[in-house]
């Protein structure tokens, strides 16, 4: 995974900049789950060849299957927007900020996570227990013939990569705060 | 003030606080999610305790409905073929047969000057044709071609501005994600939709072509001749043609599937992914390791890409919410000029709405308000549709909320800043609106094609 | 009372006689009311995703909304003999077991625990059967066939050995034209035209077994409908029937003359076999057996659809017409 590593490279941090024990612990329980989401591309190819080969060369085809891919999509994507906080790949205009020096972009950062992303997320996360509650009361399913049942766990996605996305930003403020400590 | 209610004015906070957060170097995907959160909560406040007007948006649940588009997301199957599209180009990268189809390019289109940064648009042709997911296709011509590139010393604008505009020709030439939804919005025919854009796709294709040659002509220092250009040979013709053969298998595979009717353009997308992995086992270069690192980055590409997705859509909501669509509305009733003047307004309004706006929000809210007015000033809604798709393309490099530019950033080695990028871009920009212009005045261009397929 | 809401709906206005019924209703709420009643149309996807109306209007996020019922058969079973049953009522059958033979009672029955209040208000004629790339002969042809179907129609079809997909809608048209599908049913011809599927396949088969009449409803959040006074609830509903008399209007004028614009177009237009529909018949038999056990609303709608069907049947056979039966036909003179 040397390639992988090289290439993320963070505009703030740099290797040599402090993680606290405690953006580590954060960060490492975001990336056990992003395993699955890694993974999940992987699976999700071998199914869309299992889709395609079904119809077309065995003139069947499974609804459940077919769901499956989107399914797998977006459990992948959302678990995905904290493991890309913790390696800091979110997409950014630094065309201002490339010249300003650390400890105004840790500033900024910290701000960007308390005031931005911490609220959105927790927002996100709060409202969507009622809608995954309307869910679970009526035993939602597919409404396609032979689809997969148990719409509240894909829901349920939604709370678990919010709860992430928190666990993440957290973990970045508090390496942003040490950051801002050593460099004073 | 200014004519504007209360609402409006917050439109107007909305666009001021998103772009100032956006220029301190906060993630685009912050940007607009925390700017929906604050504006809303500013709202509310505003509404409840002042009594101020506020439009559709005086409730909290108004806010909550982010849930349910998050979820609608979740739930798009066509969306599945984003990261399946970023897996093909980022194992395409790791098979090292990418980088062969470019070095070999540079061999041999390499002796006529800007070798490379054509070889780009070609294979960005060849990408629209096959993809449509314009996140995708930047990710993938960056990872493959900006590194060579900057190696054999190009001007890191123009290498930067033709692999973003290159990578977006794939929302315009089919299949396209664009056009179906906007076939959706305005009940038109998938298909002649689809054969209008083929021309003015192609079209763009090649004027950016046409810009680099002289570009270079002018400024050979823009792009330099690789140093020891080797001595022309049957041998190194037969080279690239080897090293064009399995990308171009690649792509056949994906294009084959989707016109044998073998499988959608979605499914094909997997098939891609499957494939470059194949390629990259038969040239040796696959591994567990790799196929790992393969998975990770895709996570990562998908997520950031999704990221502003999910801002975006906080953001139009609470924009929509406020009535900004109907800002817009107004300003298009108060229009004084004949047909051609609404026209040329109506695209001109959604070239600046792309500058802060994507373009499924501008197709969702924008077009079926202008859409049926044009039509009844008595226009062809197919060449309508078409000039407005090649309008909203040129929002994914206007800068400073250019998708493409965005993605380009995401995948482009830490040297290119993003002013490179944003400086790069401008010539294409111009490019995009001059073939805008003479769609505009030459509407054969759109219609010709769909008339000799379907009559 | 003053009402104000923007009221998203799950089919664009654009679509002919099938999305621009509540744009209608809309403009004659406004003038009916004097201005006092106002809905402000909102397209699909422009707020709430097109398929969560029903689920917006119940836990409240929006004050109403408006959607065929079909979409809800996943939360809400029964919701789908409401929206479309396949062998079922014909629009004015339909209409007469709603507003007379108790199916409007039902449907607030069914549901009453979701917290919406549902309002009929828009039934259109038959949609088509499908979009073929090959002429469909006999029943031997269904099995394997490619088939996008939602819904309980696509039920049916699979119990009959039908490959059915649920293909996004956006992907049908180059589906069917590279052979991805071998055929898709849509809507009613008007629409099927807008959307341009006989360019890519030729031959378009009827009737709608599955579909012999479908209708869309106005989701109103039961709170926010208790606290309307009485004369608003009226006007609203009153001009809601007024909208379903407008869409069976519309939706059987405009039919024939699309129809018969399709030969130009080197579209052949012909009924399923006979044999066909029985097959479809048998196997809807099944089908509903199966889900009237899974769900005892389903069960009770269904059985009180059918009884009321069955009591119409006599006057049907007797008091109309025979439906083949022309001024010029020959056999009739
Ligand atoms: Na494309
Ligand atoms: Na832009």
């Amino acid at each position: 995974m040397s390639r992988l590593i090289e290439d993320d490279h963070d505009s703030i941090v740099d290797e040599a900049a402090p993680n606290p024990l405690i953006s580590r612990a954060l960060d490492g329980v975001v990336s056990f789950i992003s395993l699955f989401a890694h993974a999940t591309w992987i699976i999700l190819i071998g199914i869309i060849l299992t889709n395609v080969v079904m119809r077309y060369f065995l003139g069947g085809s499974i609804v459940a299957l077919e769901e499956l891919q989107w399914h797998l999509y977006a459990f992948g994507f959302m678990v995905g927007l904290s493991y890309t906080l913790v390696h800091d790949q979110h997409v950014r205009v630094d065309v201002l900020a490339e010249h300003w020096n650390k400890r105004r972009r840790a500033k900024i950062e910290i701000f960007a996570m308390l005031v931005l992303v911490i609220p959105f997320a927790g927002v996100i996360l709060f409202d969507s227990f009622d809608f995954i509650e309307f869910s679970l009361r009526l035993n939602e399913r597919s409404r396609s013939p032979g689809g997969l049942p148990y719409r509240w766990i894909l829901k349920s996605v939604i709370p678990l990569a919010m709860g992430l996305l928190i666990l993440a930003a957290l973990a970045r403020t508090a390496r942003m705060i040490s950051l801002l400590r050593i460099s004073r | 003030m200014l004519g504007l209610a209360a609402n409006e004015l917050l439109v107007l906070l909305m666009l001021v606080m998103f772009i100032g957060f956006l220029f301190t170097g906060v993630p685009v995907a912050w940007s607009l999610a925390g700017t929906s959160l604050l504006v809303a909560i500013l709202t509310l406040q505003l509404n409840s305790r002042f009594e101020v007007e506020t439009l559709f948006f005086d409730d909290w649940r108004d806010y909550r409905i982010i849930v349910q588009r998050i979820y609608a997301t979740m739930e798009n199957a066509v969306l599945v073929a984003l990261p399946m599209f970023v897996f093909m180009g980022l194992m395409l990268d790791q098979s090292g047969l990418a980088e062969k189809l470019m070095r070999s390019f540079s061999e041999t289109l390499g002796r006529v000057g800007g070798g490379l940064a054509m070889a780009v648009v070609l294979i960005g042709i060849l990408l629209a044709a096959s993809t449509g997911i314009v996140g995708a296709s930047v990710v993938l011509l960056a990872t493959i071609s900006l590194p060579i590139m900057l190696e054999a010393g190009y001007d890191k604008r123009l290498a930067a501005g033709v692999v973003a505009a290159s990578g977006t020709l794939g929302i315009l030439i089919p299949p396209s994600i664009m056009l179906i939804i906007m076939a959706d919005q305005l009940s038109l025919s998938v298909g002649e939709l689809f054969m209008g854009a083929v021309v003015p796709g192609l079209l763009l294709g090649l004027a950016y072509l046409i810009y680099v040659v002289i570009a270079v002509a002018l400024r050979p220092s823009l792009a330099p001749k690789p140093k020891n250009v080797l001595p022309f040979s049957w041998r190194l013709i037969l080279d690239t043609f080897l090293a064009v053969l399995p990308p171009l298998a690649l792509i056949l595979a994906v294009l084959g599937s989707i016109f044998f009717g073998i499988a959608t353009p979605t499914e094909a997308s997997g098939i891609g992914a499957f494939g470059a992995t194949l390629l990259a086992f038969l040239n040796r270069r696959l591994s567990l390791e790799v196929l790992w690192t393969v998975a990770v980055r895709t996570t990562l590409t998908t997520a950031f890409i999704f990221g502003i997705f999910i801002g975006a859509t906080a953001f139009a909501l609470v924009m929509r919410g406020l009535g900004g669509d109907q800002l817009i509305e107004r300003a298009l009733e108060a229009i004084p000029f004949g047909a051609t003047g609404v026209v040329l307004t109506v695209l001109f309004f959604a070239f600046l709405a792309g500058f802060f706006l994507d373009w499924l929000e501008i197709t969702l809210i924008f077009l079926p308000l202008v859409g049926p007015v044009i039509v009844a000033l008595g226009f062809d809604p197919i060449w309508f549709v078409i000039v407005f798709a090649v309008a909203l393309q040129t929002s994914f490099i206007t800068p400073p909320v250019g998708f493409s530019l965005f993605y380009l950033k995401g995948a482009a080695p830490p040297e290119i800043t993003t002013g490179d990028v944003y400086r790069g871009i401008v010539p294409f920009v111009i490019i995009q609106l001059a073939v805008v212009l003479s769609i505009v005045f030459l509407p054969a261009l759109v219609t010709w094609l769909p008339t000799m397929v379907y009559g | 009372d003053e009402v104000r809401w923007a009221v998203p709906i799950s089919f664009a206005s654009t679509l002919t006689a099938l999305g621009d019924t509540l744009p209608w209703v809309a403009e004659r709420l406004a003038e009916v009311s004097d201005g006092k009643i106002q809905f402000e149309v909102v397209e699909p996807g422009a707020m709430i995703p097109a398929l969560a109306v029903f689920e917006s209007a119940a836990t409240g996020q929006i004050e109403a909304g408006y959607s065929w019922m079909g979409y809800e058969r996943g939360q809400v079973p029964a919701s789908a003999l409401f929206g479309a049953t396949p062998f079922g009522l014909e629009p004015h059958g339909y209409v007469a077991w709603m507003y007379q033979g108790g199916g409007n009672e039902l449907l607030r029955e069914t549901f009453e625990p979701f917290g919406v209040y549902p309002i009929l208000c828009g039934t259109i004629p038959p949609e088509a059967a499908g979009w073929f790339t090959f002429p469909i002969e006999n029943v031997d042809q269904l099995a394997g066939l490619k088939f996008r179907a939602a819904g309980i129609g696509g039920e049916i079809m699979k119990e009959l050995g039908m490959s059915v997909t649920v293909l996004p809608g956006g992907e049908l048209y180059q589906a069917l034209e590279t052979g991805v599908l071998d055929a898709t049913e849509f809507s009613l011809p008007t629409v099927d035209e807008q959307l341009g599927f006989f360019q890519v396949a030729k031959f378009y088969h009827m009737p709608g077994w599955h579909q012999p009449s479908t209708s869309q409803f106005l989701y109103v959040n039961a709170d926010v409908w208790s606290g309307l006074s009485p004369q608003t609830q009226s006007v609203i509903e009153t001009t809601c029937m007024a909208g379903t008399l407008y869409a069976m209007a519309r939706g059987e004028a405009l039919q024939g003359p699309v129809l018969s614009s399709f030969e130009e177009k080197g579209v052949t237009a012909q009924q399923l076999p006979e044999g066909v529909l029985q097959a479809f018949r048998d196997a809807t038999e099944v089908v509903m057996d199966r889900e009237s056990a899974a769900d005892p609303q389903f069960a009770k709608v269904y059985t009180a659809m059918k009884e009321f069907q069955a009591s119409m049947q006599p006057w049907h056979e007797l008091g109309y017409l025979p439906r083949d039966w022309t001024w010029d036909d020959e056999s009739s003179q």
